[in-house]
């Protein structure tokens, strides 16, 4: 199982924790898995369509990624709050 | 007379509550949703549930409820576009009570309509708007393009009318099964004269209607301030610019409609759309009381040098008591109320996040 690292402001929306396992042969496939198991994180990293919402990165590794790059079982993937969004 | 308020404050960094005697200082009783824009929040006064739309600068919009604003809120399922649309919700502008028991309508950027029939809990998208087939050439204002205003049918819960930015009044009287766009008398000066004939490019910034009397509109437009007296078909400009009874201005964004006297609304000009702040530094509430055949400026109470503010769509409402409550917000983070339907006014509270909506919970 790949593990999804999520940034702060997402802890509380997956029991507390900030390390999730997640199961998927690419990032889209363990995103869409971690909102099945944990349903307060629905429409906050990936937006009405499945897409991955402007302002959020996803890496896995050091590489950004899109949903359909592949991921292995020892792989984390790394949600992140781009710079470009939030508020002034 | 009812001697206290509960006032929600929407604004770019949380949703405020404040409590205290009507139309003066108020404490702020508490900020929830640290750090996101709380771009509405109202309370039902039908179920008493509290609800409030919050854009995370990342995470994106949602919709929250709650029995008690001080405590804890659960997110909604919704509201989001169906896969076929190929949409995804920006912002949740407006979120509006039905007639029948568990129905909430929402406005929502880019521009539609939702409803849910669960009390908020799950939404659904209004297809007959959303598949209008002029919407590909359907443009926002600078707010993006959006649905701001919804107005009820008093015992006509099949009837509704809507106001989108930029793309005029819509009115349904089956359900949302089908819809029709109303713009006769509008003139949209930002277009060239020869294409304001028949564009649907109509930038309403707020649409309100007279419970009483629901024939009875008001809208302020995107320079105009319009009244209708059929039910949106047609509009007369009342803004009187240039009249010793006029207007300073017709540009600005929130009106309010009285909810017992359809001869009566209020609107908060700004300089034009080149230049959003009020006019002459003075913050001023202009009041007709004769259907927009004249207008007189109501700021004892409220300051009138070097005030230069901004009141945006959602930021001005009335309380339904009587006399009537008027409160508004501004980008300054400034509230004002008045507790004698606008005569008076008190600063409310002050120092707040700039400010996207203002509204009267009790």
């Amino acid at each position: 199982m790949s593990t999804i690292i999520l940034p702060t402001a997402l802890k509380s929306r997956a029991s507390g924790r900030d390390r999730v396992a997640a199961t998927g042969s690419t990032v889209g496939d363990c995103l869409r898995s971690l909102e099945l198991a944990h349903p307060d994180l629905k429409g906050w990293i990936l937006d009405d369509q499945g897409r991955i919402r402007q302002h959020v990165n996803v890496f896995v590794g050091a590489t950004k990624a899109p949903l359909d790059a592949a991921v292995g079982p020892d792989d984390e993937i790394y949600v992140l709050q781009a710079i470009s969004g939030g508020q002034a | 007379m009812k001697e206290t308020s509960e006032i929600l404050v929407g604004t770019k960094k949380g949703l405020f509550v404040l409590r205290g005697p009507r139309g003066q200082a108020m404490d702020v009783v508490t900020r929830q949703f640290e750090g996101q824009a709380v771009e509405y929040a109202i309370r039902d006064p039908r179920t008493g549930l509290y609800y409030a739309s919050v854009t995370h600068g990342q995470f994106g919009p949602h919709v929250y409820i709650a029995e008690d604003p001080t405590g804890d809120w659960e997110q909604a399922d919704g509201p989001a576009f169906p896969e076929d649309t190929e949409a995804a919700v920006s912002r949740v502008w407006v979120i509006t009570p039905g007639l029948e028991d568990g129905v909430l309508w929402a406005g929502v950027a880019p521009a539609a309509l939702f409803k849910s029939q669960d009390s908020g809990r799950t939404w659904a998208l209004n297809r007959a708007l959303w598949d209008q087939p002029s919407r590909p050439d359907w443009e926002g204002g600078l707010g993006g393009l959006c649905l701001h205003s919804i107005c009820l049918w008093p015992g006509q819960p099949d009837r509704l009318t809507l106001a989108m930015s930029a793309v005029g009044v819509w009115q349904t009287e089956d359900g949302g099964e089908s819809w029709s766009h109303y713009s006769e008398g509008l003139v949209p000066r930002y277009l060239p004269e020869d294409a304001r004939a028949d564009t649907i490019m109509h930038c309403v910034h707020k649409l309100q209607q007279s419970p009483v009397e629901p024939n009875t509109f008001y809208m302020q437009f995107h320079g105009g301030v319009y009244r209708s007296d059929d039910a949106g078909y047609t509009w007369n400009d009342i803004a009187a610019v240039g009249d010793p009874n006029g207007l300073p201005s017709d540009f600005g964004f929130p009106i309010v409609a009285d909810p017992r006297d359809p001869n009566r609304a209020w609107v908060i000009p700004l300089v034009a759309d080149i230049d959003r702040v009020t006019p002459e530094g003075k913050l001023r509430v202009f009041e007709t009381s004769d259907r927009g055949s004249s207008w007189r400026a109501r700021a004892q109470g409220l300051p009138q040098e070097n005030a230069f503010l901004t009141v945006l769509r959602q930021g001005f409402c009335h309380d339904g008591a009587n006399p009537l409550g008027l409160y508004f917000g501004a980008e300054s983070g400034a509230v004002y109320g008045s507790a004698d339907g606008g005569a008076t006014w008190s600063l409310v509270a002050a120092n707040l996040p700039p400010i996207a909506s203002i509204r009267a919970a009790g």
